[in-house]
């Protein structure tokens, strides 16, 4: 038997609240890891086609790595999975704080939610023990308030997921929140727990994870953390966390700003990590056994109004920040907290109040319909329409079903500048002069996502200009990074302080039992990710090249001003990235896998019979 | 004179001959930017320069002797 797994799937059916468990298949611990792989795996068995995002057929998945919570740092990572309302096709997301090892401790390899609850449930796992509470008093109750009622009534050391008004009024980017600050963010994975009118998932384990070697895992983990603590990386970014990169985003004309119109923010030292410093943070925040606690705590402001909030993390400052036309870090802030609460994910949220403002300021939205004038730079304006949207009302309520489908209703050319991709928000990377970046965004597996892959300096060190070499970048980042959200662990070590990836090999023998080469890892990184297509294939009708291709404003429009001004690529170069791409990966012309590169990947069994 | 070059982070792996701390000789006393040039990195690439643990500028001109780190933007959040 392979270790350093709980060695059980947990399966809670909210029709009947009965719950049954399984052993974790050993086939699945060498051919899928855990975490992503084991959200993708159980996903393609379960979900049948014709399955609606809402409808009580589809399931949530939820899983650790095999590396959650083994001490090795920044190993603190959960990952979510379900059809996503936002897109149709496979969605997922991946979140820090303290419910992996929790959920491993209480001896789940994954957990697998399905039916639908008749009445508000908060599901309670105790060791594995599986009961109901009624949750219709905090239904409606913002995340934050949900958390702290939980932690009172059951104790601190429970961990608790909840998800707020955003996903109980159905809207589709609704995410997930852990720890007071840390979600599930993307693609919807909220907005399908509040559709099984789950409002908490809460977690307690004190159960033994069977390693291999344990001296040997911890011997191995402390030369990790020690090798971490010692990066100069470490020591310029941990004080400041993701902010910091904002000069530079906005420098090389990355930063997305005012509905991606250009990539720099003027004013932008009033978004970056000192002055977030300065102005915003109180303590530090990490996840499970981390050496590198990138999270922020402190209050936003606006106009007086005080939020207390976690972040904001880069891609909040980007999408709340300067794609919202404000540079103020404190305004951020408190959008930031305003999202928190609602449970809204603030990279779709930001997304399509922009689009929103653009509208607006274009004449295609007049401020009656909208309920009030919004301008760019307006923080009040924008936190006002986040609880519009989280609420279901006005106008907020049609920008509550995503950019794409809000630009299908108004129209008027507005679907141009709907920066989206498979129904996605994209998030926090301007793209349409950094061809490997784009094709990132374009190919990532549940739409305008970067964290699967973020070629930005690779297109710097290479040339803006040169496609030669950027669809194998964009193939390797996508099995790279991925493994991560597969294993368990967080990026940080790796594009923070510059630990080689590969040596994440070195931990599985220690912890599992079983040696393992970067190859042969990367190899299962690769199946998931052809599964994942595969899975959209079957549940998007027409899903093919036509959904890879990127926003109209990124191959019509160059940048307004900055470095990059007037620069972008055409839609012929778009669809010659994609033809690199595709022939490296193995699919057809139509980006669809072969059945010969689904065969080699032992993936038989999603070739259509 | 010289500085040592030395890479952080993912940056690194674009760059086969500077796995580890290059020694770049100058013929003058030259800023941060000129001494990238010299070896063959954009400028813009580096999320932030270290020198003698500080934070530089592209404008900064480093000592004989010293090491210049050059850290990896990063992306997250």
């Amino acid at each position: 038997m392979i270790s350093g797994y709980a060695g059980q799937t947990l399966r809670i059916n909210l029709n009947n609240r009965q719950s049954s468990t399984s052993p974790t298949p050993e086939s699945w611990k060498k051919e899928y890891l855990g975490g992503r792989g084991f959200v993708a795996r159980a996903f393609w068995e379960e979900i049948k086609p014709g399955t609606l995002p809402l409808g009580p057929e589809n399931k949530i998945f939820i899983a650790p790595g095999p590396y959650s919570g083994q001490f090795l740092s920044s190993s603190g990572k959960l990952h979510f999975g379900a059809l996503s309302p936002a897109t149709g096709g496979y969605g997922d997301s991946n979140m820090g704080g303290h419910m992996s090892l929790e959920l491993k401790q209480a001896g789940i390899d994954l957990l697998i939610i399905e039916g639908m609850a008749d009445t508000p449930v908060t599901i309670v796992i105790d060791n594995g023990a599986v009961s109901f509470r009624d949750a219709s008093a905090y239904w409606e109750s913002d995340t934050y308030v949900s958390e702290r009622r939980l932690k009172e009534e059951l104790g601190e050391e429970w961990q608790i997921a909840v998800i707020g008004p955003a996903a109980v009024h159905g809207v589709v980017y609704a995410c997930i929140q852990h720890d007071f600050g840390r979600q599930a963010g993307r693609t919807g994975v909220g907005t399908v727990m509040g559709s099984k009118k789950v409002k908490a998932i809460a977690v307690r384990g004190s159960k033994d994870i069977p390693l291999a070697n344990p001296r040997a895992a911890l011997a191995a983990g402390e030369k990790f953390m020690d090798a971490v603590m010692k990066q100069p990386g470490y020591t310029h970014w941990q004080p400041y966390g993701t902010p910091e990169v904002v000069p530079w985003a906005s420098g090389v004309g990355v930063m997305p700003t005012r509905n991606f119109q250009t990539g720099q923010i003027e004013g932008y030292n009033g978004l970056n990590g000192p002055t977030m410093k300065e102005k915003v943070t109180e303590i530090d925040k990490g996840c499970t056994s981390c050496a590198i606690p990138c999270g922020k705590w402190g209050p936003g402001v606006v106009n007086g109004k005080v939020k207390p909030q976690e972040g904001p993390e880069y891609e909040s400052i980007a999408l709340l920040g300067s794609n919202l036309g404000i540079n103020d870090i404190q305004q951020v802030a408190y959008l930031n907290g305003v999202c928190d609460e609602l449970g809204l994910d603030s990279i779709s949220a930001g997304n399509v109040v922009a689009w929103a403002m653009e509208c607006y300021e274009k004449g295609y939205v007049a401020a009656e319909e909208l309920g009030r004038p919004m301008r760019f730079g307006d923080a009040e304006a924008a936190a006002w329409m986040f609880e519009e949207i989280a609420y279901g009302r006005g106008f907020g309520k049609l920008l509550g079903q995503g950019v794409k489908a809000a630009a299908a209703k108004v129209g008027r050319g507005s679907e141009t500048f709907a920066m989206q991709i498979k129904g996605l928000e994209i998030s926090g990377y301007e793209a349409r002069y950094a061809p490997a970046m784009m094709l990132s965004y374009m190919t990532c597996d549940v739409g305008g996502h970067h964290n699967r892959s973020w070629a930005v300096t690779f297109d710097i060190a290479t040339g803006r200009e040169n496609f030669e070499g950027k669809a194998e970048r964009v193939v390797w980042l996508q099995h790279v990074r991925p493994l991560y959200d597969t294993l368990g662990c967080c990026r940080f070590p790796w594009v923070e302080a510059g630990i080689e990836p590969s040596t994440y090999a070195d931990f599985m023998e220690p912890i599992t039992g079983v040696k393992w080469t970067w190859d042969e890892l990367l190899t299962v990184s690769e199946r998931i990710w052809n599964l994942t297509r595969m899975i959209s294939v079957r549940h998007v009708p027409g899903f093919g090249r036509a959904s890879d291709l990127p926003p109209a404003r990124w191959t019509l429009e160059g940048h307004v001003d900055g470095p990059t001004a007037g620069k972008h690529f055409t839609p012929a170069q778009a669809d010659e990235l994609l033809d690199r791409y595709y022939a490296l990966r193995g699919w057809d012309s139509n980006g669809i896998p072969r059945a010969e590169k689904l065969q080699e990947l032992n993936l038989g069994f999603c070739v259509a019979k | 004179m010289y500085v040592i070059l030395r890479l952080e982070g993912h940056i690194r792996e674009f760059y086969p001959h500077l796995q580890e701390p290059t020694t770049i000789f100058l013929s003058r006393p030259a800023t941060v930017a000129e001494i990238l040039g010299q070896a063959g990195i954009p400028a813009e690439l580096p999320g932030a320069v270290l020198c003698g643990k500080l934070r530089v500028g592209l404008d900064h001109v480093p000592e004989d002797g010293q090491e210049l780190v050059l850290l990896s933007p990063l992306a997250g959040g």
